[in-house]
Parts: structure tokens; sequence; C-alpha cells
């Protein structure tokens, strides 16, 4: 029989509680069940309960599990309805939301091959294909944040009804079998983003090459693309932001209670002292007397005990060969006014110097240089002109003549 | 000479090393003490140190000291009952479904309305620590005054202090060490914490 639509709706919104009821019965029920509903939930003075029966199996509202049995299930589209109008959702695994994606990517393979063969048949076919997987995908994830959503209102209304365990597992539950995997699975760098990428890019060639005249179809399918990239982050990051403060809290209460639990239940099988050892706070009353505590104490004892002393510096008392380098210097220095006037006068000292003592590096010259320059016994004069270059040992030494008599 | 310019810097140090040292813990209750070292809680634990004295500030904002020591002498005995006390509290009150922290330590208790006499169970443990009826139940939490964890009143209630937060972590404590030994057990491997990723993108 035909359900004209304004016979369904009429039927339904006479009897909405009625419909939540049978809606709300997790998996299928009985005739007799659904009979005692239409006696609790309907008005049997306007419409009798066997009237309100057949009009369900009329208007398809109840359809059998199987062929003749006497086990219904409600239609699906209602069942969907209902949810929606009662803003009532469950989760989306995260294994349709991949099927969901492995969908796509076939829709999308075979947008690439019309393409190329210029079958604008398939690529329609595909491409509808991908409009409608785009709706259900997000409907499903807006359906896992309504899910969301009600847990936690639910936690947030009721905290005494159930046990704190109870509680976590069902947190616990939607965060770490739902919403952690998905959010994996949208995220910017994951699977969905780079397949709606690729999709969009094939839509996109289709357009271009002509192939499929459409371009309504092709425009809205890119418009969805964008929006779900856009919505399915934000969705499943706003459930995620839910349900973490409600997950950390009872992640800790739920050890606690465990912890608690346990250590009760190993109080007899272990001796107490031991017990207390490993399952309770070692806080003790007992106050320090005097500081520095004992430990400290015995620390610095042990410190002084082992440690090791220092052996006073050994003054060698027998002579060696070796002259120290600084007294050969000194040496030197004294014997260089000496050495000079025997050569009195000389025209450029720095010749001189550089000249009769070539294994001497740069610093001993310029000590060299200053010990004649100020020698009292000796007159220096500064010729000026252009600077000359003296080689030493390890350097070189820039100057202009310097000339030396007697004084 | 760091030390010296910090010592005489250090405000209410005589009042808060006393305090300390008799075991007590500083919390917010203490007012200034709190604050004092809640401000320059690295400069007392540095002048602490030397002496052997490890200054502990909690998570939940309190103060105590802890000696190396304590942990190698042996408990006191009646540490055993107010371990079981506790533990039965804090499952009585997880299995009734309320949050345990915040039910503990907001809520004032009676002596006669607490679940430890009124299951089997719960009265098989306490008989294991010597504890039979009410009145030694009422000398347990009266000793627990002297932990710091518990105030009493007169009209025999109490109430417990924030430093029984020691209590629920050494619980949480537990009960990863179980799990882990649990998951060890099991795949060979070891333990993994599963965090969750703090940002989506």
């Amino acid at each position: 029989m035909q359900v004209t639509p304004k016979r369904f709706f009429d039927f339904c919104s006479g009897h909405v509680p009625l419909l939540h009821a049978i809606a709300v019965k997790p998996g299928d029920v009985s005739e007799a069940q659904v009979r005692q509903l239409i006696r609790t939930f309907s008005d049997s003075v306007s419409e009798q309960p066997e009237t309100t029966w057949q009009r369900l199996i009329e208007l398809q509202i109840l359809v059998p599990l199987e062929e003749g049995s006497s086990h219904y299930v409600m239609a699906q589209p209602l069942m969907q309805l209902i949810n929606y109008l009662y803003n009532d959702a469950v989760p989306t695994s995260p294994e349709i939301i991949q099927g969901y994606i492995a969908a796509l990517e076939s829709a999308r393979k075979r947008i690439v091959i019309g393409i190329e063969a210029g079958d604008a048949l398939s690529v329609a076919m595909a491409t509808n294909e991908v409009d409608h997987t785009l709706r259900r995908m997000q409907d499903d994830l807006d359906a896992t944040h309504r899910a969301v959503m009600a847990e936690v209102a639910r936690y947030k209304a009721d905290r005494t009804s159930v046990s704190v365990r109870e509680r976590y597992l069902r947190i616990v539950g939607l965060m770490d079998q739902y919403v952690h995997p998905l959010v994996e699975i949208v995220r910017v760098d994951g699977l969905l983003v780079s397949v709606l990428d690729e999709t969009d890019l094939a839509l996109r060639a289709a357009r271009e090459q002509g192939v499929y005249v459409e371009l309504g179809m092709i425009a809205r399918n890119e418009r969805q693309i964008r929006a779900l990239r856009r919505r399915s982050i934000h969705t499943l990051n706003e459930s995620r932001k839910e349900l973490q403060p409600l997950y950390d809290v009872l992640r800790r209460a739920s050890a606690i209670s465990h912890g608690a639990t346990l250590a009760l239940g190993r109080l007899r099988q272990m001796k107490q002292d031991d017990w207390v050892v490993n399952y309770m706070v070692q806080a003790d009353r007992a106050g320090i007397e005097c500081p520095p505590t004992d430990s400290v104490l015995r620390h610095v004892i042990n410190e002084v005990i082992s440690h090791p002393p220092t052996p006073p510096p050994v003054l060698s008392m027998e002579e060696n060969g070796d002259t120290p380098p600084d007294y050969v210097r000194l040496l030197w220095l004294n014997g260089l006014p000496e050495a000079l006037r025997e050569e009195l006068p000389v025209k450029d000292l720095t010749a001189w110097i550089t000249g009769s003592f070539p294994e001497k590096g740069t610093s001993d010259m310029l000590l060299g240089l200053s010990k004649l320059l100020f020698d009292p016994t000796m007159d220096v004069q500064f010729k000026g002109g252009k600077q000359k270059e003296y080689r030493t040992r390890d350097g070189v030494l820039e100057a202009t003549t310097i000339s030396i008599t007697r004084a | 000479m760091t030390t010296e310019t910090t010592t005489t810097a250090l405000p209410q140090l005589k009042e808060i090393f006393d305090k300390l040292r008799q075991g007590s813990y500083i919390t917010h209750e203490q007012g200034s003490l709190h604050s004092a070292l809640a401000e320059n809680y690295e400069a007392y634990k540095e002048y602490f140190e030397p002496l052997g004295l490890n200054l502990i500030r909690h998570p939940r904002d309190f103060f105590y000291l802890h000696k190396e020591e304590a942990e190698n002498t042996p408990p006191s005995s009646s540490l055993a009952g107010i371990a079981v006390f506790s533990f039965i509290l804090i499952e009585a009150t997880a299995n009734e479904g309320k949050p345990v922290e915040e039910y503990l330590l907001t809520e004032r208790f009676s002596i006669a309305g607490l679940p430890h006499l009124q299951s089997d169970r719960y009265k098989a443990h306490l008989r294991a620590v010597e504890i039979e009826d009410e009145a030694s139940l009422r000398k347990l939490v009266k000793r627990m005054v002297n932990y710091g964890w518990v105030e009493y009143f007169p009209d025999d209630t109490f109430r417990f202090l924030r430093p029984f937060h020691r209590v629920f972590d050494k619980c949480q404590e537990i009960s990863l060490a179980a799990e882990n030994e649990t998951r060890g057990v099991l795949d060979g491997a070891p333990p993994e914490k599963k965090a969750i990723d703090p940002e989506l993108n």
C-alpha cells in the first residue's frame, strides 16, 4: 500500500510520545511490547489500540525484522528523523568514516578515468556519488559531536547515579574509540584531507576539460569539500574540548578508587608492615629534632674521612743542567750594551740587532731595542724617512732607521 | 655569600621552620606563612637543602618537609589503620558515583555516618588492623588530626584537609603500577603512557 506523506505525518504528529518510546528501545521490539507501549502512550478514547497497531504496520513505521517475524524495528528513515528531532545521536566509528573515504577515493578514480575516456555518464555518476558520500560523512561527524555533547550533558546533569568507574568508561570510551581516532583521520595531514584534495582536483579537471556539462553539481561538490574540510576538523576539535576536562578528572578519579580497592585487596596477603610501606604515604609526624639532619652529618663526616689528602708541594733540591729561559733572556739583555759598544757607531740599530741575533723572536727584539734606546751611555737618533722591514725569527718589525753613537 | 643574602631576605623563616620541623604541613590555612613560602619557594628550598631537609611543594599548593631517613625507618603502627580507613572511604565514595576528591575534601563527615561499619567486607578489613567499633574509628580520626590530614570538630564530625591529597596520589600511583604490571605481563613490552595530543593540527 502506498504511503502518502500527509497520512504518514498526520499519524506521526498524533503519536509523538509513542514513536519516541519505540525509537529509544534498543534492538527490535515484539508485537506484545509494541501493544503495551500503545496502551501506555496512546489515547485509547480517540483511537482504539488495535487501530494504532494497524496504522503502525500500514504506514511502514514498523517493519518486521524478517519476513513473517513477530519482531519489529522502526523504519530507518523515521528513526533518523526522530533522532534528529530529539537531538539524539550515536557516534560514528572511525571505521565508517574510513569506509566513506574509500568510497570517495573510488569515485575519484572513476572521475579521472571518465575524463580520460571522455565518458560524461560515468563522470556524472561518480560526481553524484561524491555528493552523497560527502553529505553522509558530514552528517555522521555531526552526529558524533551531538553524541559527545549529550554524554557530557548527561554526566554534568546526573553525577550520582553511576559509579566513577562506569562514567570513566563511558567518557573514555567516547574519547578513545571515537573522537581520538576520528581526529587522526580528519586532521590536516590526515587521510580525509588528502582524499578531499585529490577529489577536488578531479572535479576541477572534469569542469575544465568540459567532459561533464552539469557544472552546478561540480560546483556544489567543491563547496561541500571546502565545508567538510573546515567543519570536520572544527566539529571534532569541539568534541574533544568538551570531553578533555572530564576525561582528565575521571581518569584520576578512577585511578584513585582503583588504587584504593587494590590496596585493600592486598591487605591480608602481605605482612602488615610491608603492606603499609608499599601502599601508604610514608607520612610520619616524627619531627626534626636538631638540623642538620643525621644524613647530612653522616655525609659530612664521610666526606672528611674519605677525603683524599693533597700531598704538600715537593721542592726539588737537586740542580739540573737546564737554565731557566727567563734567566737566559736577562743575561742576554744585560750583555747587549757591551756587545753593541764594540761596534759603535751603528747607522741602523734595528738592522744590527736583528742581524746579530737572528735566533731571537720579535718580543725579545723589542725588549733588546728598548734596553739600548734608553741606555744613558749612548746617543740615539731617529732618522725618519721610509719604513724598512726587519725579519725576526717569528715575524717582521717595521721601523724607520735608528742610528746610535756613544753619548 | 649567596646564602647569607637569601637568609636575611627570607620572611618569617623562623616561624616557617618551626612549623615544618614539627612535621606539619603549611597550607592556605596558615595564611602569611603559606604566602611567604609560595612567593619564595625556591629560596626556602635552597636554604633548607644543606640541612638535609627537602622542602616539597605539592601541586595542590601545600608545603612539607621530606626526610630521607623517613623512608628507611619502620612505619608508625597507626598508619596501617589510617590507610585502611582512608581506602575504604575512597572506595565507598567512588561506588556511590560521587567525585572522590571533590566530595571527600568538601564534605563534613560524622563518625556515625561513615560507611566503614556498614558492610561485612569493610568490617573484615578493619578487623585486620584492630578496629572493631565506632570508638576505635573515632580514635583513628583523631590520630589523623596529628598527621595534618583531618580537622576534628567537637560535634563528632570531621573534614579532610588539603594534605590528604597525598593519599589520593598514593592510590593513583598504586593503580598506575598495577596497570603497568598487567601490561608488561600481557604484551611483554614496556608500558606506554597514552597521552592525548593537546592540540589538534
